[in-house]
């Protein structure tokens, strides 16, 4: 994990949804919180959402934009993608290496002992 | 929100006045969509408390604690280098309990604050080192006390100390690995050489903590000059 996200603690995780769920585009949090939820398969509750959008906030990864009535849309900032470009980097690596070995034990399963 | 609010609504009155200004009307709308279920309420007020361990506009407390802690650490290493038989000239008691009481106390909401440093990266030595710190003062503020009523306090301040040092040391270093350094390691000092020969470790004891007082100072000053320059 990238060390702007890995020093985010519990919030790491709930933290790299957020961060997904803004690429294409400016998103409120009910919208952020239910795209948040589609993508990682866990509902996102509206204090683990705020606790992590503030520190996202305060680390300059994200930006709150101008209320829309009591909305306000949050945006993904240069550092916000340049710090998830390099996890989801990380990422694909153990992701590409877990399934190529999966695919080489599942056509050659190891002996047991 | 209004006399119509949302169910769980209220639970954003748990949340500090800041957290609040900043974010009640966009959590308020959230909950007004759907709603709120039992887990909802419970991620509410963890949401809560974490608002509260960790404010967005922090405390100056912890910083007044350490300068304070470090002044009264060097008035008494002060007297007690001025005496010639160190520590047992008569009037002993009278002339360092009050100094010593003093710092013991500043340094529990001085090591909380610097507890709080942690953040996220709060891990299994970090939370040794708060409880062993503050119980270890806690017990030696007792002790300080019991010694002003006239009970034994010899052997029962060298442990309540030491513990309370032991725990200041875990904490310096459970910092200087979450990457505050410059704090790991004055606070690692200050717990290494609380253990140390009286005469020396109340002096160096003395300059670390006045010296953390000081760079949390500075931190606090970054952070403020941080938060004006957003708005």
């Amino acid at each position: 994990m990238s060390d702007e996200l890995a020093g985010l603690g519990r919030f790491a995780e709930p933290s790299v949804a957020i961060l997904v769920s803004l690429t294409d585009g400016p998103k409120h949090g009910y919208a952020i919180m239910t795209r948040a939820h589609e993508l990682s398969g866990e509902p996102l509750g509206p204090g683990t959402l705020y606790a992590a959008l503030s520190r996202l906030e305060a680390r300059g990864l994200i930006e709150a934009l101008e209320p829309e009535d009591r909305r306000r849309p949050y945006r993904l900032t240069d550092a916000g993608a340049i710090a998830l470009r390099r996890h989801l980097e990380q990422l694909g690596g153990v992701v590409r290496t877990g399934l190529a070995n999966l695919r080489r034990s599942e056509g050659n399963p190891p002996a047991t002992t | 929100v209004t006399a119509r609010q949302p169910r769980g609504a209220r639970l954003l009155a748990l949340y500090p006045d800041d957290w609040r200004a900043r974010y009640e009307p966009e959590v308020a709308w959230i909950l007004a969509q759907e709603p709120l279920t039992w887990r909802g309420r419970l991620d509410l007020v963890r949401g809560a408390i974490d608002a509260h361990l960790h404010p967005s506009d922090p405390s100056p407390l912890s910083i007044i604690a350490a300068i304070s802690a470090g002044g009264l650490l060097t008035a008494h290493a002060i007297v007690g280098s001025l005496q010639p038989v160190p520590p047992d000239w008569p009037g002993y008691l009278e002339d360092t309990l009050p100094l010593v009481g003093l710092a013991v106390a500043a340094l529990v909401p001085a090591l909380v604050g610097l507890w709080l440093k942690l953040g996220d990266t709060d891990g299994a030595l970090g939370r040794l080192g708060i409880v062993l710190g503050i119980a270890g003062h806690l017990a030696w503020l007792a002790a300080l006390a019991g010694a002003l009523l006239g009970i034994e306090y010899g052997a029962i301040t060298a442990v309540t100390s030491s513990v309370a040092m032991v725990g200041v040391a875990l904490l310096g270093v459970a910092l200087a690995g979450a990457r505050r350094l410059r704090l790991g390691v004055l606070l690692a000092v200050a717990g290494l050489v609380g253990l140390a020969p009286p005469a020396v470790g109340w002096v160096l004891s003395a300059a670390a903590w006045t010296a953390l007082g000081l760079v949390l100072m500075m931190e606090f000053g970054d952070t403020r000059r941080g938060a004006l320059g957003h708005v």
